[in-house]
């Protein structure tokens, strides 16, 4: 019987040191992330049958077990990689809002200036100095314009390092994670199925830093392995062997990285959507979401304000009394053939109508005969089987060789439109202020017919434009039209009242009227150097709704620019505000089960002592009663 | 509940730097004194204040351009008033020549005053702005305007262009008028016709035998011809050619081949014969002779006026002085047709013609008794005593210039009066000259006026511009600006805020059973 009380003594004593133990592993790994509590499962010992009935034999202890619920663990893992997400796109997309912010580096100031410089040159047509600062203030436009996409572009490298370093460090996450599967396996067969707690919370903090970078699914297998999945099922770790991510340039777009999957038989690039959430996911779909359209928007801006620009220009006559060239250097449309294509077509894309481009990119494949255009930003498809094709305002034609089945391009209309705007006019005389023709009407008139000061047609330019043309009355409601011309001369043409004469490329109005006899002319502006008709116009291009259709004017699209950049930025940031604390609760949820309290481990600390003490005191018991036995035979 | 130390400490830690950002941010939006720091602050405020903003730009660039518009105008203006004060002056001398009892060297005197006037006028036509940009100079503002090529000669240099600015998104404003339209484009005679005695009238001499027949003149210029009134004879020598004798470059020409109906052109003047001259024929090509004087007329219907075809007549004198008192006679010849009006056949050279003349009575240019019908719903009169052959044109008014006018009129001045017939011519330019100094002083009050009005436009312009760049500056202050009071009672309540959880963790943070053990 004494025995007995020594063994369950011995018993107690141990349980409680092993609670003791187990007690202060939780107190000293209280702050040790991703430490899950342990507790000590202890129970009664088999009882001993006597004729008296059974009787305890003291405690055992069945297992150290970790206060772990897999629910809370994933729905952790869930808000994780979706709050990474957001930190991540938060963090990129922050640098183009603050790009944006101050209002006086933005598109806007330099723009209103170019725009006071053409004005002054309309005030004062003929002053050189005039026509200097609006060349200066054309220069600093295109720079700002080349210092944004720059801006832009860091921006994109950046991504693009980003995306090397994240997938650098998935790759070693699926390695530790593949060791862990073994040392995990090993140390639970070792341990006759007893879990290995710290491995596994070792494990599950790595999953957790996994899913921060990218979202990840674990299966769990019976033999304790974990299988983790990424995009819509890439294995990344199978049982002990972890799969590697690697980032390659894309195939058709050599400046865009993409993550791919390692394989013997090559890398497997992931489609863009595939890999989601983590600041990976956060990342791509950064780039693709907001920058590649950021950068689009000001390519639109400065393509159609070069287009526009220069097709007004044209139209005028600068000081030297020849036609307007081009003033700013029209940047082009990008198409790069995917680096896999078999056939030897090639595609080129020119700007055809800067009002009708959109900011989205295109992607022209080609299967069958048939050409496919698909619009990025909606997957709207245009089909067709010739060249040329004007779609959105740029015109494709197959330049050379032909595409093979399966052969795909991608065309990037506008996203170089800022790096590519260059300033074509140096010389202050070769503004175009004037127009270049003009009218009169014979000082001999006996009629009140007055000619309107006419307005150059949209180009293409007549080559007869200042071809002298004469328009004589020969009744008060008729008039014959002289000169060289397609159409001329031109007899008997009914006069109306105000409506517009149109010949080699220009329009006049005459109102009044006009006499028999009268002669109303039309001829090269030559020596109008005050002329500023064509200035006027130019300036009244600034609001002007050019882009989009004709719906927006140049300021309306960076506006809209800032406005979609901010609009995203606030909702990102709030989401992400919103993520942090589904994250901060779901965490707290999961730490109120798993975490390590200090006041229940010191009344644990308390409990252990106690019942050490208790055993201590039954083994003293024991041993007084083993003395009294000892004692009978003195 | 169980709750994790760690947790404990994290929300602790967490929730002080909350407070800390919103702190540092509250300070940021106070230090710059924006409402918004980044766009995603508030993108709805930046994008409107991006487009007030350009509005606003906009708005203080047609400011400047209205006040280059006033600048501009006001110069112009200037330069208008200085002409219509020159040339009332000119009109007061040109009343004197016509009224005083003036002799030759008066008049002379008179026309040496004018001459400085005239190159005052050329001067204020020319006139520049700051830049040096001719005002009056249409598009060709390096251009001079106006140049005397020959003595009392201006051509304009410039073109019809009007220098446009613009004031207002709607509205652009002219600042500069052609000197074309302020100069030159003015209505001669009384703006429906121009009346005048013929620079040169051609007779057909009595005594002539065959059936041959001239026409009126025309005369080419300005500038005329100095040798333009120099009487010219032509004498048939036989009935395919004839001489002609007189002064002037060409002149005599012996022995020219007639061609019934060809132009014959000397000393700046166009006329011609028809029908089939007898040798010994001669016709007069010579200034008016008598002394009538024509009115500038009036039109008494205008829409007969302005119905009628063919405004270009002759009223053609003859004299029979074979009765006493001698019966002057008058002809109205349509000069396009060179038919009478008075008998429907052509012209003849000869009187008597179909009406009677009497000095100072209105020659109605309608059809009158059994005459074919016409109506130019107009009359002049002559007074005086016309010549035989005396020619007085009726035209539709044209264009001339201030530059002609003058001229015409000192031309008309330095000439020296040594008969009836060179008064009469005399105060037939002065007429003319006066009707057309108060039609050029009309024509460029109308283009003072217009200009006035156009400083008015450019003032009213401005103003709402300043009224709306007020409302521009507001609306961009509350897009744009932070509201202090409200921003520094949020800092006020977050640095208490951060206070209490610093305060409030320091004290949950002692609560623990180890200080117990």
């Amino acid at each position: 019987m004494t025995t007995s009380i020594y063994g369950i003594g011995v018993s107690g004593l141990n349980a409680a040191q092993a609670g003791l133990v187990t007690t202060g592993h939780n107190i000293s790994n209280a702050s040790t992330p991703g430490f899950s509590r342990q507790r000590l499962e202890q129970s009664a010992v088999q009882p001993l049958f006597t004729g008296s009935g059974f009787f305890g034999q003291g405690v055992q202890v069945a297992s150290v077990r970790r206060a772990y619920n897999e629910f809370l663990d994933s729905q952790v893992l869930l808000a994780q990689t979706q709050s990474s997400y957001l930190d991540a796109y938060n963090a990129q997309i922050s640098q183009i809002d603050n790009l944006l912010a101050d209002p006086a580096s933005g598109l806007s100031p330099a723009l209103q200036d170019f725009f006071k410089g053409v004005q002054d040159v309309a005030a004062n047509p003929a002053s050189v100095p005039s026509r200097q600062v609006m060349l200066s203030s054309a220069s600093s436009l295109v720079t700002r314009f080349q210092s944004l996409n720059t801006r832009l572009a860091e921006i994109r490298d950046g991504v693009n390092s980003e995306l090397s370093r994240t997938t650098a460090e998935i790759n070693s996450i699926s390695t530790q994670l593949a060791n862990l599967n073994q040392k995990i396996v090993l140390a639970q067969s070792a341990g006759t199925g007893q879990p290995a707690n710290d491995l596994l919370d070792q494990r599950d903090a790595l999953v957790r830093d996994l899913n921060k970078l990218v979202q990840a699914t674990v299966v769990k297998q019976n033999d304790g392995t974990y299988n983790v999945f990424i995009g819509n099922g890439q294995s990344l770790v199978v049982g002990f062997t972890a799969s590697q991510l690697t980032t390659i340039a894309a195939l058709d777009d050599p400046q865009r990285l993409e993550v791919a999957y390692v394989t013997p038989g090559g890398n497997i690039p992931f489609s863009s959507d595939v890999l989601q959430g983590g600041s990976l996911g956060g990342i791509l779909a950064f780039s693709s979401g907001t920058l590649d359209s950021a950068q689009n928007s000001l390519g639109r801006i400065a393509i159609s304000l070069a287009q526009t620009f220069n097709n007004q220009h044209q139209l005028g006559q600068d000081l030297n009394g020849m036609l307007g060239g081009n003033f700013f250097s029209v940047p082009q449309p990008e198409v790069t053939g995917k680096s896999s294509n078999s056939g030897n077509g090639v595609i080129s894309a020119a700007l055809s109508s800067a009002s009708a481009l959109t900011t989205s990119d295109y992607r022209l494949s080609y299967s069958g005969g048939t050409y496919t255009l698909q619009r990025l930003s909606d997957n709207t498809n245009t089909v067709f089987t010739t060249f040329p094709q004007t779609v959105d305002g740029m015109t494709l034609t197959l330049a050379s060789g032909m595409p093979a089945n399966g052969d795909s391009f991608l065309i990037k209309p506008t996203r170089n439109g800022a790096r590519d705007l260059g300033l074509m006019i140096s010389d202050t005389a070769k503004i175009a202020a004037a127009a270049p023709i003009r009218t009169a009407a014979a000082q001999a008139n006996t009629g009140s017919g007055k000619i309107s000061a006419g307005t150059v047609n949209p180009l293409p330019l007549n080559a007869n434009l200042q071809q002298p043309v004469t328009i004589t009355f020969t009744s008060a409601t008729t008039f014959n039209v002289t000169g060289t011309g397609a159409g001329l001369p031109a007899m008997g043409v009914a006069y109306t009242e105000g409506s517009a004469i149109s010949y080699n490329g220009w329009t006049v109005e005459i109102t009044g009227v006009p006499a028999s006899g009268d002669v109303f002319t039309i001829g090269a502006n030559t020596g109008g150097v005050s002329d500023n008709r064509n200035a006027l116009l130019l300036a009244g291009l600034q609001t002007q709704n050019t882009m989009a259709g004709g719906t927006v004017s140049y300021q309306g699209g960076y506006s809209q620019m800032v406005s979609e950049v901010g609009n995203k930025a606030r909702e990102i940031q709030v989401s992400s505000k919103a993520q942090a604390n589904l994250l901060a609760d779901t965490t707290k949820s999961r730490e109120s089960f798993s975490g390590v309290n200090l006041d229940e481990e010191a009344a644990n600390l308390i409990r252990y002592q106690q019942a050490y003490q208790a055993s201590g005191k039954m083994m003293q018991v024991a041993t007084v009663l083993f003395d009294t036995l000892l004692g009978l035979g003195h | 509940m169980r709750i994790s130390t760690s947790i404990f400490f994290e929300q602790g830690v967490q929730s002080m730097q909350q407070h800390q950002a919103e702190l540092v941010r509250q300070q940021q939006l106070l230090s710059s004194g924006r409402r918004a720091l980044t766009p995603a602050d508030d993108p709805v405020a930046t994008t409107r204040a991006l487009e007030v903003k350009q509005s606003q730009a906009l708005n203080q660039q047609y400011d400047i351009n209205a006040g280059n518009a006033q600048s501009q105008l006001g110069l112009e203006e200037q330069a208008l008033k200085s002409v219509v004060n020159l040339l009332q002056d000119v009109k007061v001398l040109a009343l004197n020549a016509n009224n005083a009892p003036l002799g030759n060297n008066d008049r002379l005197s008179i026309a040496t005053d004018l001459r400085g006037r005239f190159e005052e006028l050329l001067g204020l036509a020319n006139s520049t702005d700051g830049n040096g940009q001719y005002l009056f100079s249409g598009y060709q503002g390096s251009n001079k305007a106006f140049s005397e090529v020959a003595p009392g000669y201006v051509v304009y240099n410039g073109d019809q262009g009007q220098r446009m600015v613009q004031v207002s998104p709607s509205q652009q404003i002219a600042i500069s008028d052609s000197g074309s339209d302020v100069f030159q484009r003015i209505r001669n005679g009384n703006g429906n016709f121009v009346t005048s005695a013929a620079r040169m009238s051609t007779t057909a001499a009595t005594a002539n035998t065959g059936t041959g027949k001239i026409s009126t003149v025309s005369v080419s210029g300005p500038p005329y011809n100095t040798n333009l009134s120099q009487p010219v004879t032509i004498t048939f020598t036989s009935p395919t050619t004839f001489d002609v004798t007189g002064t002037g470059t060409g002149l005599p020409a012996t022995g020219v081949s007639y061609t019934a109906g060809a132009p014959i052109s000397y000393n700046g003047w166009t006329a011609s014969i028809t029908g089939v001259p007898a040798t010994g024929d001669v016709f007069n090509i010579a200034p008016n002779a008598g002394t009538g004087i024509i009115s500038v007329g009036v039109v008494n219907n205008q829409s007969a006026w302005n119905a009628a075809t063919n405004k270009n007549l002759s009223i053609r004198f003859a004299v029979d002085n074979t009765v006493t008192p001698a019966v002057t006679t008058y002809d109205i010849v349509n000069n396009v047709t060179g038919n009478s009006l008075l008998t429907g056949a052509a012209a003849s050279n000869f009187g008597p013609y179909a009406r009677t003349y009497s000095a100072g009575t209105a020659i109605s240019l309608k059809s009158q008794g059994a005459e074919p019908a016409f109506d130019y719903g107009a009359s002049v009169e002559i007074s005086g005593v016309p010549a035989n052959g005396d020619t007085f044109n009726v035209a539709a008014s044209s264009s001339t210039d201030i530059f002609t006018t003058l001229s015409n009129l000192i031309t008309a001045l330095q000439t020296p009066v040594t008969s009836g017939a060179g008064t009469a011519s005399l105060n037939n330019s002065l007429n003319t000259a006066l009707k057309e100094i108060d039609n050029s002083i009309e024509q460029v009050l109308t283009v003072e006026a217009s200009v006035g009005a156009r400083l008015r436009a450019a003032e009213v312009a401005q103003s709402t511009g300043q009224d709306l760049a007020l409302q521009y500056q507001q609306t961009l202050s509350n897009l744009q600006d932070l509201d202090y009071a409200k921003a520094i009672s949020d800092l006020n309540f977050q640095q208490m805020q951060l206070d209490a959880a610093q305060k409030s963790f320091m004290q949950v943070q002692s609560l623990s059973l180890f200080n117990y053990l």
